[in-house]
């Protein structure tokens, strides 16, 4: 097989509106999957436990099952049900699939937090609504921003399992592009050139923030 | 209750107190009374119940059995709105649980803000004369990891301090110190007592309790195995336990 690096300067940014749909979807799976993972969380560790179980059915069906069979179940099971576009499908699918995830990153960090913590807000006089939004999620946001950022990579990678729903995505545009020009390889090539610009400045990103929570750490001795 | 000749309403009032922790019977038919401005101390050796009766009277632990009368108000394991019974009762824990994402003037006026909605500025207001009264005023803006454990249980006292408590309870407040921070720790506790604050305190600390305690209980397996002024229990211990525990600590 031989390689044409003359086409990557004529198609390379040819991706540029694609790689922004996966910037897209990415977000508001993300968005969508933080809302559910910090409410879901909350479900589970409630001390009510009609709550708990919702929370562990949604968790042990999503983490047990492939995202692209959810992603397609939404868009193409589900039509007698509710009939969503493919945009919205895939920003729906793959928030729920991350709020699983994101759903035992919060539950973790909630539960890290020292349960001195909580007697000492309890002791002030706070509800439980109170201490949880005053003193434990502050703390446990903060713990969770290492695991959160690896499931943002994550996500953002996942967000290729769109193009099974044909949105015009990277992976997809990439594919569609090869097939007419004969060149699928160089075609791949440069959509995992997009795919590691945009995961290396996530990484960094989460970096410099886990930096400077770090600094900010070390006021956390408590 | 008789106390300078009238009768008073107790402060705090434990009838009949059980607890289990599943088949472990840890408080067994407690029953005491506080009156305002009384300094009771408790003792006694690990495990035998101190910490679980503090928590008791404030309802972080919930008693299967007795009651609880806070200044007149009754509470048992059924009361709802604990939370407003609660800002009646500072707690002190030994080891402090200040919140580490704020500074110390807003664990101060936390309470103050968020429980009963005093706006920021007259929360300032009382949070430094809280840090005064425990001579932190100095250190208001900085982080709880950036001061002394001392320091860290001053801070403690003057948060629970700043919800203007009738009762204030202590749980080995100064056992997770280093021994050189131990008496400025005290001497606020010691100010307290002057200043006629009801409290009752867990702690080994003799000399304390010697000087402000008016009462001492000394608690064995989850029971009241002797109680009485400090003279009566460091020098003349009746109960066979409490002098093996006296010989013990002294
Ligand atoms: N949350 C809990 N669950 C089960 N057992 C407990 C719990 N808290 C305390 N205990 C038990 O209750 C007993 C009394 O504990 P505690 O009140 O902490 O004693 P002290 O403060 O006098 O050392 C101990 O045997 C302890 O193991
Ligand atoms: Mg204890």
């Amino acid at each position: 097989m031989e390689w044409d690096f003359s086409v990557f300067p004529k198609y390379f940014s040819s991706f540029l509106p694609y790689a922004w749909m996966t910037l897209q979807v990415t977000f508001f799976g993300i968005l969508i999957g933080v809302g559910l993972g910090l409410l879901f969380a909350l479900l589970r560790i409630s001390k009510y436990k009609v709550l708990n179980y919702p929370s562990k059915l949604y968790i042990w069906v999503i983490r047990g099952t492939p995202l692209l069979l959810q992603l397609l179940f939404l868009y193409f099971g589900l039509v007698n049900v509710i009939k969503l576009d493919k945009l919205p499908a895939a920003f729906v699918a793959l928030g729920i699939h991350n709020g699983a995830y994101i759903a035992e990153i919060f539950r973790g960090a909630i539960q890290s937090v020292d349960i001195g913590q909580r007697e000492a807000g309890i002791s002030l006089g706070m509800t439980s609504f109170k201490v949880m939004q005053r003193i434990i999620l502050p703390q446990a946001f903060k713990r969770s921003v290492p695991p959160l950022s690896n499931q943002f990579i994550i996500a953002l990678k996942d967000s290729s399992l769109a193009s099974a729903i044909s949105v015009p995505e990277l992976l997809l545009h990439a594919r569609q592009l090869g097939s007419s020009n004969y060149k699928l390889m160089e075609m791949l090539t440069i959509a995992a050139i997009y795919y590691l610009i945009m995961t290396t400045m996530l990484t960094i990103l989460a970096n410099k923030i886990e930096k400077r929570l770090k600094v900010s750490d070390s006021r956390t001795g408590v | 209750m008789i106390k300078n000749g009238n009768p008073v309403q107790p402060m705090i009032k434990v009838e009949n107190l059980s607890k289990w922790f599943g088949k472990h019977k840890v408080l067994n038919n407690i029953n005491i009374t506080v009156v305002p401005g009384e300094v009771v101390v408790i003792i006694g050796s690990s495990g035998s119940g101190k910490s679980t009766l503090l928590r008791c009277i404030n309802f972080l632990e919930k008693p299967q059995k007795g009651t609880i009368n806070i200044d007149g108000t009754e509470i048992n394991c059924k009361s709802k709105n604990l939370h407003l019974v609660r800002r009646d009762v500072g707690m002190v824990f030994q080891h402090f649980n200040l919140f580490p994402h704020m500074t110390v003037m807003n664990n101060v006026i936390e309470g103050l803000t968020q429980v009963k909605k005093m706006n920021r500025q007259e929360a300032l207001e009382v949070g430094r004369k809280m840090l005064d009264k425990v001579g932190m005023q100095e250190k208001a803006d900085t982080y709880p990891s950036m001061i002394s454990g001392g320091q860290k249980q001053r801070v403690a006292i003057a948060r629970a301090l700043a919800m203007n408590p009738k009762i204030m309870l202590f749980d080995e407040p100064t056992s997770a110190l280093d021994p050189e921070l131990v008496g400025d720790v005290l001497l606020v506790m010691k100010k307290l007592a002057a200043d006629g604050m009801t409290m009752i305190v867990v702690t080994h600390e003799m000399g304390f309790a010697r000087e402000v305690a008016d009462r001492i209980i000394y608690m064995d397996e989850g029971r009241i195995v002797e109680r009485g002024s400090a003279e009566d229990i460091y020098n003349n211990p009746q109960n066979e336990r409490t002098k093996e525990f006296l010989s013990r600590i002294l």
